[in-house]
């Protein structure tokens, strides 16, 4: 009894984990990030289309990656796709599936940190650390592909960590062919999974000394039945390569300015070199986080703070007190995570990602070195630091589902849901026989196409038309209601035609973003 | 040593007159005070052998610089040319020093003649060699203090510690960047003394030698106590120059915090280091990192050797640490990578490097032997082409960027 309560221990902690981090990942979903940003909308139609024609938007019959404004790989949008066919599309739908990858990154993580401390308090302890890395938060919370590849990834490194325990070719096929898979979670998983094959195959000949075949055959089998359905693809649709480096401008080099191939090279592996650098600037990691309001909160870093004690600290042990080869791998792998990101020369933490499980396991470690510290100072340290941690992240959460809404209100693209609601509820009393929307609001019919879907409300789908500066408003019919910008031109022509202003919508930080007019 | 000092001086006094092919405004401002304590002991608003001198606005400058100029002056004249030779004097002794330092630590004559070379062909050290605005000045101060704190490690004397923290409370007048610098290698040789379980005299000694040259500093600010806010904000003190609204806005601060971690990061960035420089033309190429390229190998694996094999020698240990506090003075600043305030990094950074050189020639694998001796031998190579540049294209991106005359208002 004991022996097989001792036998599903791991799995339970992990599942309890795993429900820990969907409630703290999960919470207040359809309040925060504060509207549905465009990507979003495009990966729920996506997702909507496929449920129920068995096509993309783009009306290829369930594809393997799919094309929006870039090439995108598959996992996000099927799994809302299985999300849609119990649940209705909605803010809180269309993002939730995020949220159970986050669940399952922690609870992989607790599984690789087992095996590589022994122990399952530290292995707890870094399952705790990814789920309350706010970067990993926020990402999750997206409802993109950006946090997609990381179960892959975390079980790549887990069952590397087995490989170099027990030798099992078994768990190195399976290690490399998780890798691969991580390129039908994420775009950047293309560039990331050379970088880690690689470190595999450095594992394999400098710190393993395996001279014979099998293992590398392994590993490469492993890594081509994961690439197989994306090179039976490429047989098709060849354009995906070629339009994936066009779209993130894969050949631009900052700042370079080409005189000479040599030069044009040199200034092309310094500014890379400065673009890898900077994934561990201290403000992105541990102050501001990424630029974008987007991405980040700007209140806090890719991590909590008191990770600037525990990460140096983990390294230092590591390096010092205990060069195991799967130690060293995880504080090499962290070291090596953001070479794949280099090839767009752009720092976002994105891109970067499966940073966060191995500074866990790197932290988790640098935790136990502290608490194994003789002084008292060190052990206490570390106990106020982690303790620090959850007072930081409950400082981030309240802010994330606070101010950070009212912050980052322009950035998600403004309240477009209130605002078109507002057109339509006004349509629907007035029976108005047009709707217009400004053609300068980005991106707008996917919102409007979003928003039909999530009211259900089949009618709507077609009956947004857009205007634009050169509109003749004594075209449009009497009674036709009109939604643009409050302060662009477009809503000066619309003052200027005589059209009244019906209604204004504001965001939730008080700044008008919309107006409807009618005629 | 005779002979490096003089190699260093013929390489660095070469075509003063060429390149930089003019004067800074700090420079110019820092010269005209020489000029003016060399004729009347006064400076230009008329104090008499003033502890700072004041060059413009709000901007106070350390006295070191000015008072070797008034005193070199009549040997080496006042032309645009003259006026920079006490600065490759400075920087001769530096790398006389550095050789002192290293010889002491490793106590082979080759590796002390490796690290006189590396700090004699570093980029940064060269061209802030050739400019008379102060900022190789700390760099002596620097050396003087690790030579004599490894002297008290070994013989635990506290007249060696002494002199260790006098060399750190003489280089506080040396450069602005000093004034945090200073204090913070202060903590470090506390620190050390502490590790070796030193005696209350010993730690008396440290504070002693740091704090005698600091007593100018008492009758200077009662006397011109309404430079004493200007000065400290000018030193990157903001905090202290207005407690309230300095901790509010200086320290405590969560964008003030990540902004200034940030610049602190950039001075470790590799373009900075080993390619690019600052990125001030003035202090730079931009063709050549503040170490040569190079260094690169020999630094990285000394960092990794250090921590990995000689963490517990406290001499190592203090150096690296150094290495890593020299930009926070700097980084207070807030501009970004301006390398004349962060010379303190080059003395540390090369002895990491000859450590690592060191570290390397002792490696078992062929493969490092031959990585050290290829770096070695490109570094000549490499210093070459900067040198050529420096005297060739180097002035013509400057009188671009500034215009001739004197460089910046």
């Amino acid at each position: 009894m004991i022996s097989a309560m001792g036998r599903y221990r791991p799995i339970l902690t992990a599942v309890l984990l795993g429900l820990v981090a969907l409630v703290v990942g999960g919470r207040d979903l359809d309040r925060a990030p504060v509207y549905l940003y465009h990507d979003e909308a495009i990966y729920a139609l996506n997702a909507h289309a496929i449920l129920t024609t068995g096509r993309d938007l783009m009306g290829l019959r369930l594809p393997l990656f799919l094309h929006t404004f870039a090439w995108v790989p598959p996992i996000a949008i099927y799994a809302r796709v299985l999300t849609f066919v119990f649940l209705p599309v909605t803010e809180f739908t269309t993002r939730f599936p995020g949220v159970v990858f986050f669940a399952v990154d922690v609870s992989l993580t607790y599984l690789v940190g087992r095996r590589l401390f022994k122990r399952e308090g530290w292995a707890i302890l870094a399952g705790v650390f990814l789920m309350l890395t706010p970067a990993h938060l926020i990402h999750a919370r997206l409802a993109t592909d950006h946090i997609c590849h990381m179960p892959f990834f975390i079980a790549f490194v887990w069952l590397i960590v087995d490989y170099i325990e027990r030798r099992r070719l078994l768990s190195l096929g399976a290690a490399t062919t998780c890798l691969g898979l991580g390129i039908y979670g994420y775009n950047g998983a293309m560039t990331q999974t050379p970088v880690f094959l690689a470190l595999t195959g450095a594992l394999l000949f400098f710190a393993l000394r395996i001279r014979t075949l099998r293992p590398y055959v392994a590993a490469g089998a492993g890594m081509a039945l994961a690439m197989l359905p994306f090179a039976l693809w490429l047989l098709v649709h060849p354009e995906t390569l070629t339009d994936q480096l066009r779209s993130y401008d894969v050949s631009s080099t900052g700042q370079a300015a080409a005189r000479s191939a040599a030069e044009s090279l040199y200034t092309a592996l310094t500014v890379r070199l400065d673009a890898y650098y900077n994934f561990f600037d201290p403000s992105l990691l541990f102050f501001n986080g990424d630029q974008s309001l987007l991405d980040s909160t700007r209140e806090v870093g890719v991590f909590l703070l008191p990770i600037v004690v525990f990460l140096p600290a983990g390294a230092y042990y590591i390096l010092t007190h205990r060069r195991t080869i799967p130690d060293l791998f995880v504080l090499i792998g962290f070291l090596v995570a953001p070479l794949g990101a280099l090839i767009v020369g752009e720092v976002k933490a994105s891109r970067a990602l499966v940073m966060a499980p191995l500074a866990a396991l790197v932290c988790a470690r640098g935790v136990a070195a502290l608490m194994s510290a003789r002084s008292l100072v060190w052990r206490g340290a570390a106990v106020v630091l982690v303790a620090a941690m959850g007072l930081q992240f409950q400082t981030f959460y309240a802010d994330y589902v606070g101010q950070y809404r009212e912050r980052s209100s322009q950035a998600f693209e403004d309240n477009r849901d209130a605002a078109i609601a507002s057109l339509v509820a006004r349509a629907d009393a007035t029976r108005a026989p047009a709707l217009y929307v400004s053609n300068d609001i980005l991106l707008v019919n996917y919102s409007w196409q979003f928003y039909a879907l999530k009211h259900r409300r089949p009618d709507l789908k077609t009956r947004m038309r857009y205007f634009d500066g050169q509109f003749d408003f004594g075209t449009a019919a009497a009674g036709s209601l009109f939604l643009s910008r409050p302060d662009s031109g477009r809503a000066g022509a619309l003052d200027a035609s005589g059209l009244t202003r019906v209604a204004t919508i504001d965001n939730i930080d008080g700044h008008p973003a919309f107006a409807v007019y009618e005629k | 040593m005779l002979g490096i000092v003089c190699g260093v001086l013929l390489i660095y006094a070469r075509r003063l007159d060429v390149a930089p092919p003019a004067l800074l405004p700090d420079e110019a401002a820092a010269i005209h005070q020489a000029e003016s304590i060399a004729q009347t002991g006064r400076d230009l608003d008329g104090r008499r052998f003033p502890l700072f001198f004041h060059l413009h606005d709000n901007v106070w400058t350390q006295p070191l610089p000015v008072y070797v100029m008034a005193l070199l002056r009549p040997v080496v004249g006042s032309s645009e040319a003259a006026v920079r030779v006490p600065s490759v004097v400075v920087a001769a002794l530096d790398v006389a020093l550095i050789y002192l330092v290293a010889a002491r630590l490793f106590e082979r004559g080759g590796r002390a003649l490796l690290g006189a070379a590396l700090l004699a062909l570093a980029p940064l050290h060269f061209i802030h060699g050739r400019l008379a605005s102060g900022a190789v000045y700390p760099v002596a101060f620097i050396l003087a203090w690790l030579f004599f704190l490894a002297e008290f490690i070994r013989y635990k004397d506290s007249w060696r510690l002494f002199a260790a923290t006098l060399s750190l409370g003489v280089g506080f007048y040396a450069h602005q960047s000093s004034v945090l610098t200073m204090p913070a290698f202060l903590a470090l040789t506390l620190l050390t003394i502490r590790t070796l379980q030193g005696s209350w005299s010993q730690y008396g000694a440290a504070l002693l030698g740091f704090a005698v040259p600091l007593v100018m500093l008492v009758p200077w600010f009662y006397w011109h106590y309404d430079v004493f806010r200007f000065t400290l904000g000018d030193w990157g003190l903001h905090t202290l120059a207005n407690p309230r609204d300095g901790l509010r806005y200086s320290l405590l601060n969560w964008p003030a915090l990540g902004r200034r971690s940030t610049i602190y990061w950039g001075f470790f960035s590799p373009s900075y280091l080993f390619f690019t420089g600052g990125e001030d033309l003035s202090g730079s190429t931009r063709q050549a990192g503040i170490f040569l390229g190079l260094t690169a190998i020999p630094l990285l694996y000394g960092v990794y050797h250090i921590i990995t094999t000689r963490w517990s020698d406290p001499m190592w240990r203090v150096i690296l640490i150094a290495f890593a506090l020299a930009p926070v003075a700097a980084a207070t600043f807030n501009e970004p990578k301006a390398a004349g305030r962060a010379l303190g990094m080059l003395p540390l950074g090369l002895l990491i490097a000859v450590a690592g050189c060191d570290a390397l020639m002792r490696e078992r694998g062929r493969m490092m032997h031959a990585a050290a001796l290829l770096v070695l031998l490109l570094m000549p190579i490499q210093f070459y082409r900067f040198y050529a540049d420096y005297f060739t294209q180097y002035p013509q991106r400057w009188n671009a960027a500034f215009g001739q005359g004197v460089a910046r208002e």
